[in-house]
């Protein structure tokens, strides 16, 4: 059975939109896997000439744990108070 | 005089003053520190006072120029004595004995009479700034004062003692020593931030809590106060007191009656108390602070000013104080 011609101009529309999503999604898998081969590049070996590899591993956090400067052993400042006294153990005064 | 606390303690009359000590330790070991303490107070007193006839001091005194072999310790407290007076441009000065004694104070001060009478001559050409000329030779110790100077020891002694016994005292757990007014204090007790100490109001006791003007923890630091509001005697009807004017060989008249110090060593509070209360009030803050210490001056109209460290919070703001002129100056009213 023969085709009409407007039955044929449509299958050929159908043809060139699937050929285009075939296109546009070849494209963009392309251009997907660039970006993921971007992601995945790893920084240049480091070799010694002794053929070791000197890359750095990675930055643990340190396990050095700096202690607190201790404070003076002589202290002129006046001190604060955790609590208040009720009343003072002896006074300072002229003699 | 708080029966709250527990520490171990002591008091006693010790170089013509009141003397407490506080040690936060078993009270048997307390005891037996204590005991060893009040003896050492005595070898300091009966090596530095100007009183006892046969003291180191006084046979310093008689050397007439010569060299004076002395003891390692009273070489070290003449040695900070003169060290003071230079740092303090003099207002300190340890070598006015002549002129405390021309002025009536030639005595311990319960030996004067009610009114000694009129004052002899002024001394004729009297030395000033004698400690320039004293010189030190520290093997083996010897002090050779120039003629016509003699030491009086008395205020920074008790200062000195004051550290002495606390750094002894400190070996056995944290302490507190009380020499007259000079304090100085070890480690914290347990369970306090330091030593719960006041400064007394001018004119008051050490039972009077009326009188207290601030309080402070008070924690390896020394806490020293000089006033001319003791001390003070009658000749020929006037009224004298024993911090003598480098400048005039007279009672010092600069508008201060007391000055509290707070630093880190005791006899260096005590001087610094002393040459700032003869300095008047902004030498005296100049001289506070340039040391940096604390003080507390006392005017001898009621006012009050904070120099140095004791110008931080910290300090206990009592009630009993902290009034305020129209000026907002804070002032005590004694």
């Amino acid at each position: 059975m023969a085709t009409k011609p407007r039955q044929h101009g449509e299958a050929k529309r159908i043809g060139l939109i699937k050929a285009s999503l075939i296109l546009g999604s070849l494209i963009a898998s392309l251009l997907g896997v660039r970006m993921l081969v971007d992601q995945e590049v790893a920084p240049p070996a480091v070799v010694a000439a002794n053929g070791e590899n000197l890359q750095a591993a990675p930055v643990a956090p340190s396990q050095v744990q700096v202690a607190p400067v201790a404070p003076s052993q002589v202290q002129i400042s006046p001190v604060i108070p955790r609590q208040v006294p009720m009343a003072p153990v002896t006074r300072s005064r002229s003699s | 005089m708080n029966d709250s606390y527990t520490w171990p303690s002591i008091s006693f009359r010790a170089m013509g003053s009141d003397f407490g000590l506080w040690l936060d330790a078993d009270p048997v070991l307390a005891g037996g520190a204590f005991d060893r303490a009040v003896a050492m107070i005595d070898t300091l007193e009966k090596r530095m006072s100007r009183f006892i006839a046969a003291s180191e001091l006084t046979q310093l005194n008689e050397s007439n120029g010569r060299p004076a072999a002395v003891s390692p310790g009273l070489y070290e407290v003449v040695r900070r004595a003169v060290e003071m007076a230079r740092q303090t441009r003099g207002f300190f000065d340890p070598t006015l004995l002549d002129d405390l004694s021309r002025v009536g104070y030639d005595r311990s001060l319960d030996r004067l009479e009610p009114d000694g009478g009129a004052l002899p001559a002024p001394i004729p050409n009297r030395v000033r700034r004698g400690w320039e000329g004293i010189d030190f030779s520290p093997d083996p110790p010897t002090i050779t004062l120039p003629e016509g100077v003699r030491l009086d020891l008395g205020g920074i002694g008790k200062g000195y003692t004051a550290q002495v016994i606390a750094n002894f005292l400190g070996e056995y757990g944290p302490c507190l020593v009380n020499a007259g007014g000079d304090i100085v204090a070890g480690e914290a007790p347990d369970g306090y931030a330091g030593w719960p100490v006041t400064v007394a109001a001018p004119l008051h006791g050490l039972d009077s809590p009326e009188g207290d003007i601030l309080g402070l923890w008070l924690r390896n630091a020394a806490l020293a106060t000089s006033g001319v509001d003791r001390r003070r005697w009658l000749r020929a009807g006037q009224t004298y007191h024993h911090l003598i004017d480098p400048l005039t060989g007279l009672p010092a008249s600069s508008g201060l009656i007391t000055v509290s110090v707070l630093h880190e060593d005791g006899p260096h509070a005590e001087a610094l108390a002393t040459a700032a209360l003869v300095a008047g009030v902004a030498e005296g803050i100049d001289l506070i602070e340039a040391a940096g210490a604390g003080g507390l001056l006392v005017t001898d109209e009621g006012h009050y000013h904070l120099a140095g460290a004791m110008r931080q919070d910290g300090l206990w703001q009592l009630p009993v104080v902290g009034v305020q002129d129209e000026d907002g100056v804070a002032y005590y009213e004694y």
